[in-house]
């Protein structure tokens, strides 16, 4: 949509699983600024059954805090466009990831070839994965991670495919002029399952295989159900071609799930522009700041029902997302995923595995509930941790792919955090550790959360008023948390990693004369292998930073031992000099790995778990 | 207006509504206006069990087939074992190929070359679960039954649906019951056992024809016992060693030897699939046979959260605990994770405690 210049105030609506953000966009001084915030739960379920509720609220909180009047009065719906009084506003903006994911079925030919680039189409919306079969292989429960045992035979499928309920197949398999026979095979065992399944709804079948046949495939399936044949996602051995499936995946989301969380249709009445996947707009946000910027930007939108990674690198963007990986709605499906070892390995407590797989499932009875001992923080950061290091791995394989080279280890020069666990964490340096823990970023990136809600809706806002978006990107949407510097490699521990001079320059106006005492200051540090820690630079304040690693260890350039000169922003952590090596490697022993967390816990400003913790909590409900 | 997730806990005569759906399209044995009892079955469907496919291309020696030329039978017909269901004629009768069925069934689908033979078939019988009145028909797939009585939602379970007499084996909702409590004099009724079970009490009342047990909490590692229990268990609280919370456990207590249906189950664990008790939620229900003089309460439901209302908590040392708010402070506060969050002090066993709203349900 072209920008328009009679839009001066918006109000962006993002409906989440458990949370709606609402925000007030306008002019101020000759600038689009952020006005006000307000937030909400997400009301499409019980005891509301109807999203606009959730929205209403949080649009008056806003009433409340900018004095003006947003909504019709009566009615609830947005005033739009905004009066000559300054009441309403002159576009209203809604994204939504709200509701559950489509349940898709993946059926292809090679697990690491064709079915895995349909898993990655398929992860650029907000898909679950419901079943995976393969000619080779059994149509055993479907993870996102492709695992499946061996048992062939085409009446196993048909019966799986029956008992289970799809709302979208994907078909894929062969490269355009290779394998015909086994593709047709699988479109013949799909057409007889679609022939006796008894739902109401039957799948949209979409065929993203072998362009050669796809007249034949149409033929066998046509008649099947709903049927489209698209591009082949994989035309040949070395390419992808993920476009048209995600473009189909992503209409039929829309369609079959979004459009029917109680009080979508009317809440997309209200709204003027189309309501977009939260994922998109996302994704359209870390491009644009990435190609604005010249910079590999990485954002991560830590969700209760899916985990998002959206990534700009050297000009090419892409979204992963997982609906296996949220803290709470999806949080039984990431146990599925994740064994609990892995979450266990980031508390620095002892926890019987029971006791913790058992808080886990309790907390995904409760998708909404927050943490409220220290402990229940500590285990949330785990999940998160886990949540995005699995999202990461599946990003990674598709990096590695546009970029062999690379492996998909790709140096980050911005690192964004949304979502609540990480906005909402009780110090900045929870969010930065989870983020550090899961990501691992080598080289020297800066650190940043969406503190404001606002970055899953500035895609969208970009959409119809562009300045705006920019403009509050700029200047409310974010808080820049520091910079991050991560030498790749591994050491001796206790042995100089890095040695590193930070020449401090001047700082913000605010923060002129302590800045001004500063500047001119500096700092050399030798940096030990195995340690993480803190060193200050303000918000706005500039420095330039001097750094030389040791000869097993390479801080972004490619090539271990060799150092360089930048110049670097600080942040409310400043400078973060993580020196624990790349891969993270944790202590296998346990007392060891609880003290080594404790003390990475503490060079973050964390508090570690004190006497008072350790006492046992009985329950309210043991007394009688 | 403030409201919360609701949690129904009582003892009322509230209205009582459940959905009754096949999990494939069936018969629906009951009509709108009929009296229906909890054991009563209201609806059946057949389930294909077993599938064979059958390539009659390959089965005829050819690489592709004209499915009207060769195939002499339609969806849906029955055939047996050795019928010859396809052939291709040419030359003498006695040269033509055949593809004869491999097993008796139905013709369940047939496509370009190949034919899916049904060779089994399951029947499956849909319970009324509650006594009441059919308001609704489905047409092929079930009902909407209206009852009245008390209703307990659950925080989760497995094993299915149960009906029978309530039978209280513990005095007290911190208590456990031992496996000598479970004799002839529990056999085919629902049981209240307190705090949890193990795999011991559940071996021993399925034993002892146990049809349900109801319990505060359960592990997890229950749920996947081999070969599983044909018990069914309710749990109101949630997974681990919560006792049941003294609220729920006196509400339940007043339905002793009242006739309660239960729903063991987790819809969290699975996935959406077909209709099926593992994706509805878990409940305890005790629907009166009989309507009796006085009409059903209405649900409180949609209230708005005060001063006074009874909440559950939902998280935290406190989990599982009933109690009334006591105040709602106009700011939002620091809770002991470092977290600052809106909420309410609720007094729970006399003292206050600050609980955000996230963590709270609305007891009705």
């Amino acid at each position: 949509m072209a920008p328009n210049n009679q839009i001066n105030s918006i109000l962006a609506v993002d409906c989440g699983s458990v949370t709606t953000t609402a925000i007030l966009i306008e002019p101020m001084e000759g600038e689009y600024r952020l006005a006000a915030s307000g937030q909400a739960p997400s009301t499409y379920g019980l005891p509301w059954h109807d999203i606009t509720i959730g929205v209403a609220a949080a649009a008056r909180q806003i009433e409340k805090v900018s004095g003006r009047a947003l909504l019709a009065p009566g009615g609830g719906w947005p005033i739009t466009p905004q009066s000559s009084a300054k009441q309403g506003v002159d576009a209203f903006i809604v994204v939504s990831s709200a509701g559950e994911p489509l349940q898709v079925m993946l059926a292809g030919l090679m697990p690491e070839i064709t079915l895995a680039s349909a898993l990655r189409a398929a992860a650029t919306t907000y898909t679950a994965i419901s079943q995976t079969i393969s000619l080779d292989s059994e149509p055993g429960p479907a993870t996102n991670g492709l695992q499946q045992t061996d048992r062939p035979g085409p009446e196993a499928r048909i019966q799986a495919i029956q008992e289970s309920a799809h709302e979208a197949i994907l078909l894929v398999g062969g490269t355009d002029g290779g394998a015909t026979r086994p593709v047709i095979d699988m479109a013949n065992i799909l057409s007889m399952a679609m022939r006796v399944l008894a739902g109401a709804e039957r799948p949209t079948i979409l065929y993203a295989g072998n362009s050669d046949i796809r007249e034949e495939i149409a033929g066998i399936l046509g008649t099947a159900g709903p049927f489209k044949a698209i591009d082949n996602i994989r035309p040949t051995l070395e390419s992808e071609n993920l476009v048209a499936t995600q473009l189909e995946l992503e209409h039929l989301y829309i369609q079959r799930k979004m459009f029917r969380v109680p009080g979508f249709e009317k809440l997309s009445k209200w709204s003027q522009h189309p309501v977009v996947p939260a994922s998109k707009s996302f994704e359209k946000l870390i491009a644009y700041i990435g190609r604005h910027n010249g910079l590999n930007v990485i954002g991560v939108d830590l969700g209760s029902r899916s985990t998002v990674i959206s990534s700009h690198v050297q000009g090419q963007h892409s979204s992963i997302i997982r609906s296996d990986a949220g803290m709470g709605h999806s949080l039984a499906a990431l146990l599925k995923s994740v064994p609990l070892q892995k979450f266990q390995r980031w508390l620095p407590f002892e926890m019987e595995p029971d006791a913790l797989y058992h808080h886990l499932l309790n907390k995904s009875l409760h998708p909404a509930a927050i943490p409220t001992t220290y402990q229940e923080l500590v285990i949330d950061q785990a999940v998160a941790r886990e949540a995005i290091r699995l999202v990461m791995e599946q990003a990674q394989a598709g990096w590695s792919l546009q970029r062999p080279a690379s492996g998909g280890n790709v140096p980050w020069n911005l690192i964004i955090g949304a979502g609540r666990t990480l906005t909402r964490a009780p110090r900045p340096g929870d969010a930065a550790l989870v983020l550090l823990d899961s990501l691992e970023p080598w080289g020297v990136s800066s650190l940043a959360l969406d503190i404001s809600g606002a970055g899953n809706v500035l895609g969208s806002i970009a959409a119809v008023q562009p300045v705006a978006a920019v403009e509050v990107a700029i200047h409310d949407t974010f808080l820049n948390l520091g910079t991050v510097i991560a030498p790749l490699g591994h050491g001796v521990p206790g042995k100089t990693a890095l040695k590193l001079k930070i020449d401090y320059q001047s700082g913000l106006p605010e923060t002129e004369a302590e800045a001004q005492a500063e500047a001119g200051a500096s700092v050399e540090l030798d940096v030990p292998y195995g340690s993480i820690e803190m060193v200050a630079l303000r918000p706005g304040q500039r420095a330039r930073l001097e750094m030389r690693p040791t000869r097993h260890f390479d801080i972004g350039l490619g090539q271990p031992g060799r150092g360089a000169v930048t110049e670097i922003e600080g942040g409310i952590l400043g400078i973060i000099i993580d020196a624990r090596g790349r891969p993270l490697r944790l202590p296998q022993d346990e007392a060891t790995r609880h003290e080594r967390l404790a003390g990475w816990f503490t060079a973050l400003d964390i508090p570690t778990i004190g006497d008072k913790d350790n006492v046992a909590t009985a329950t309210a409900n043991d007394q009688q | 207006m403030l409201q919360l997730p609701p949690r129904t806990i009582n003892n009322n005569n509230g209205r009582l509504i459940v959905t009754r759906l096949l999990p494939a399209p069936g018969e629906v044995l009951v009509q709108r206006g009929e009296r229906v009892e909890a054991l009563q079955a209201i609806a059946r469907t057949e389930l294909a069990s077993r599938y064979q496919v059958i390539d009659i291309a390959r089965g005829l020696g050819l690489a592709s087939v004209d499915m009207d030329e060769v195939f002499l039978k339609q969806q849906g017909d029955a055939v047996e074992a050795n019928e010859v269901i396809a052939v291709k004629k040419g030359g003498l009768a006695m040269f033509w190929r055949r593809v004869r069925s491999p097993a008796a069934g139905r013709i369940a689908a047939a496509g370009p070359g190949w034919v899916l033979l049904e060779t089994g078939r399951s029947t499956t019988e849909l319970q009324a679960f509650i006594n009441g009145i059919v308001v609704r028909v489905v047409p092929d797939w079930g009902v909407v039954v209206e009852g009245s009585g008390p209703m307990i939602m659950a925080a989760c379970g497995f094993g299915g649906e149960a009906y029978g007499p309530l039978k209280r084996l513990v005095e007290a909702n911190f208590e456990t019951v031992e496996a000598e409590a479970l004799d002839e004099r529990v056999e085919n009724s629902i049981i209240l056992a307190g705090r949890t079970v193990d795999e011991t009490i559940l071996r021993a009342a399925e034993a002892a024809h146990v049809r349900g047990i109801i319990v505060g909490s359960i592990d997890a590692g229950l749920m996947k016992l081999d070969p599983p229990v044909k018990v069914r268990v309710v749990a109101t609280e949630g997974f681990g060693e919560t006792p049941m919370s003294p609220y729920t456990f006196g509400v339940l207590a007043t339905l002793t030897e009242k006739e309660v249906s239960i729903r063991g189950s987790t819809p969290v664990l699975f996935p959406p699939g077909r209709h099926s008790f593992k994706t509805e939620p878990p409940l305890i229900l005790a629907s009166a046979r009989r309507v009796g003089q006085n009409p059903p309460v209405e649900s409180a439901a949609g209230q708005e959260i005060k001063t006074g209302s009874r909440v559950r908590v939902t998280q935290g040392p406190l989990l599982g605990a009933n109690g009334t708010i006591a105040s709602i402070p106009s700011e939002p506060k620091l809770t002991e994770a470092g977290l600052v969050a809106a909420g309410a002090y609720v007094t729970i066993n006399n003292s206050p405690h600050f609980i955000p709203w996230a963590n709270l349900e609305h007891v009705i």
